[in-house]
């Protein structure tokens, strides 16, 4: 007890002198520490883990007869014998596992959208706050798969526990990245739910041998719980290690991390323009006119327009005075004043509004 | 529009949502030590411009340029309803990268928000979370100030609150650019200009 008061104590001593460091590291734990927060509030994906789980493995127990199947097993390399009962449970505690996760970090993205782009805005490091995201759901993955396995294991005994709750981790994890991706790309929670839901619904139906008896590797293996399905099966029924099979999940989690890297990073754009003070000012609009010329006009501080930027020398610099910028056309050069004014020449490339 | 002594400019912005064309060449400067006002009627325009101001929005043509650190306050509360506030505050105090949340107390306690430190900002309401959509504007004390609807389900004593900070910062040579569709106190601000048509035009009748 001493031990654990003396833990708890020192993790309290530590979480204290995090409050006011913002190094990238403290920014990471404060950020998982508060995605963590946020999953624990989520009370309805709370109630599914605790009663959902329990109930559908309970259902599967006392609805599908102990009939033997053949599980087309990549593993074992061919048709393995075995109880659809429990081929049921497998697939059933995956369908479970990944509609749960995947809603629960569809949800999380989505409703944090709006304030992390805010946070990004405030100077907050996206890395951090996706980081932070992917480490939520690694801990949210551990925790419903080592309580589905737990459920499982009193309803049945798989041959090997422990690659059964791998599978169903790596499982979670492939859910979980898409509803990363979901939760940036989708506005609405119904829309994600029924994408998470129609996925996953093709995902486990095509790869379950009691709706689907024959032997359609070719295809099945793209699915997104393949791997997890054949580990466990194999976890299941057989002795044989499937660990490759099952980390095929993080092949899945790596490809919608990328993606929601990717769609995070669209979505967190800052579109202003910081002007250090010492900056001279200057903002030009460039636009054309019928005759093809430029009108090039400064709406802050006086500018020089260089137009033969491939003629200039080696160290060419603007009069004192004249804030610097250059547009990028042919034709003569021109100096402009603060105000509007105009430059004949041949437009390559216009610009429409540039600064500097 | 041309000043030298600006702190953020808009320059030419333009913005349409599929055809319907919202700002339409908007130009003006902000001053340092200012308090500008832009008003404008329901749908001209002002919410589009702020998120195009903050950065949130790009603009189809024209640029912003912002010489110091921007406070952005959205007229849609943007908190997070799981997090306490007090959490709200460590979470920015990262992202503004402060030693320190003295500034952040500070307006918590002038804005009668300290009760509510540990509360989740889910449970708070509307007023309540308007003042912490405020908290997190100002908290690392901005340059610019950008502000939409800032004082919007908040009772008269935070309404004053609300105008003591705001003349503090432009004392303090902060420039505040509120946000609104309508002015009651016209004479709080330095300048006030009007959203009209798609562009920013100095309002008519208005000198203070």
């Amino acid at each position: 007890m001493s031990v654990l008061t003396s833990v708890v104590s020192d993790f309290k001593a530590y979480k204290a002198s995090l409050d006011d460091q913002t190094t990238w590291q403290a920014s990471l734990l404060k950020a998982i520490g508060f995605e963590v927060a946020q999953h624990v509030r989520n009370r309805l994906a709370l109630a599914l883990v605790v009663f959902f789980i329990p109930v559908w493995l309970g259902i599967v127990r006392a609805i599908i007869p102990s009939d033997t199947v053949e599980y087309h097993s990549r593993v074992t390399r061919g048709p393995l014998p075995v109880n659809a009962n429990e081929l049921a449970m497998v697939s059933g505690a995956i369908n479970a596992v990944t509609l749960i996760i995947g809603f629960m970090m569809f949800a999380a993205v989505r409703r944090s959208s709006a304030f992390d782009q805010r946070l990004v805005l405030a100077g907050h490091s996206r890395a951090c706050l996706l980081a932070a995201k992917l480490v939520g759901l690694l801990l949210v993955s551990a925790v419903v798969a080592g309580y589905a396995g737990l459920v499982m294991a009193m309803y049945w005994d798989p041959v090997q526990p422990g690659l059964m709750t791998l599978s169903l981790f790596t499982s979670g994890l492939t859910y979980g990245g898409l509803g990363i991706v979901l939760g940036l790309a989708l506005s609405t929670e119904l829309a994600g739910m029924f994408v998470i839901i129609m996925v996953s619904l093709v995902d486990v139906m095509v790869q379950n041998p009691i709706i689907n008896p024959a032997d359609t590797q070719a295809v099945v293996r793209f699915l997104p719980t393949y791997g997890s399905m054949q580990a466990g099966a194999a976890a299941g029924f057989t002795s044989r290690g499937a660990v490759g099979y099952a980390s095929l999940g993080l092949v899945w989690l790596t490809a919608f991390g990328l993606i929601g890297l990717v769609a995070f990073q669209r979505r967190t754009r800052d579109h202003a323009r910081h002007a250090p003070s010492a900056e001279p000012a200057a903002a030009v609009t460039v636009s054309t006119r019928a005759d093809g010329s430029l009108v090039v006009t400064s709406m802050a501080g006086p500018v020089v327009l260089c137009t033969r930027l491939a003629q200039c020398p080696v160290g060419c610099e603007a009069p004192a005075g004249v804030s610097a910028a250059a547009v990028s056309s042919a034709g003569a050069g021109a100096v402009a004043g603060a105000g509007a004014g105009a430059a004949p020449a041949r437009p390559r490339r216009t610009r429409r509004a540039a600064t500097s | 529009m041309s000043t030298p002594d600006f702190t953020l400019r808009a320059v030419d912005l333009h913005k349409a949502f599929g055809t319907r064309q919202v700002l339409r060449g908007v130009d003006f400067s902000l001053k340092r030590g200012e308090i500008m006002g832009i008003i404008g009627e329901n749908g001209a325009g002002k919410t589009t411009l702020l998120r195009v101001l903050s950065g949130e929005l790009k603009a189809d043509r024209g640029a912003v340029v912002h010489r110091d650190r921007l406070g952005y306050c959205p007229q849609r509360i943007v908190v997070n309803d799981e997090l306490t506030v007090e959490q709200h505050l460590r979470y920015f105090q990262c992202a503004y990268r402060l030693t320190s949340l003295e500034r952040a107390q500070e307006l918590v306690e002038r804005l009668d928000l300290a009760r509510y430190r540990r509360t989740k900002a889910g449970v708070l309401s509307g007023g309540t979370r308007q003042k912490l959509n405020l908290v997190l504007a100002l908290m690392h004390d901005p340059g610019v100030v950008l502000m939409d609807e800032p004082y919007q389900g908040f009772d008269w004593d935070n309404y004053l609150a609300f105008w003591s900070i705001t003349k503090e910062l432009r004392d303090r040579g902060q420039s505040v650019l509120v946000i609104s569709h309508i002015a009651h106190d016209v004479e709080r601000f330095d300048r006030l200009h009007r959203l009209r048509g798609g562009q920013v035009v100095e309002e008519a009748g208005v000198t203070t």
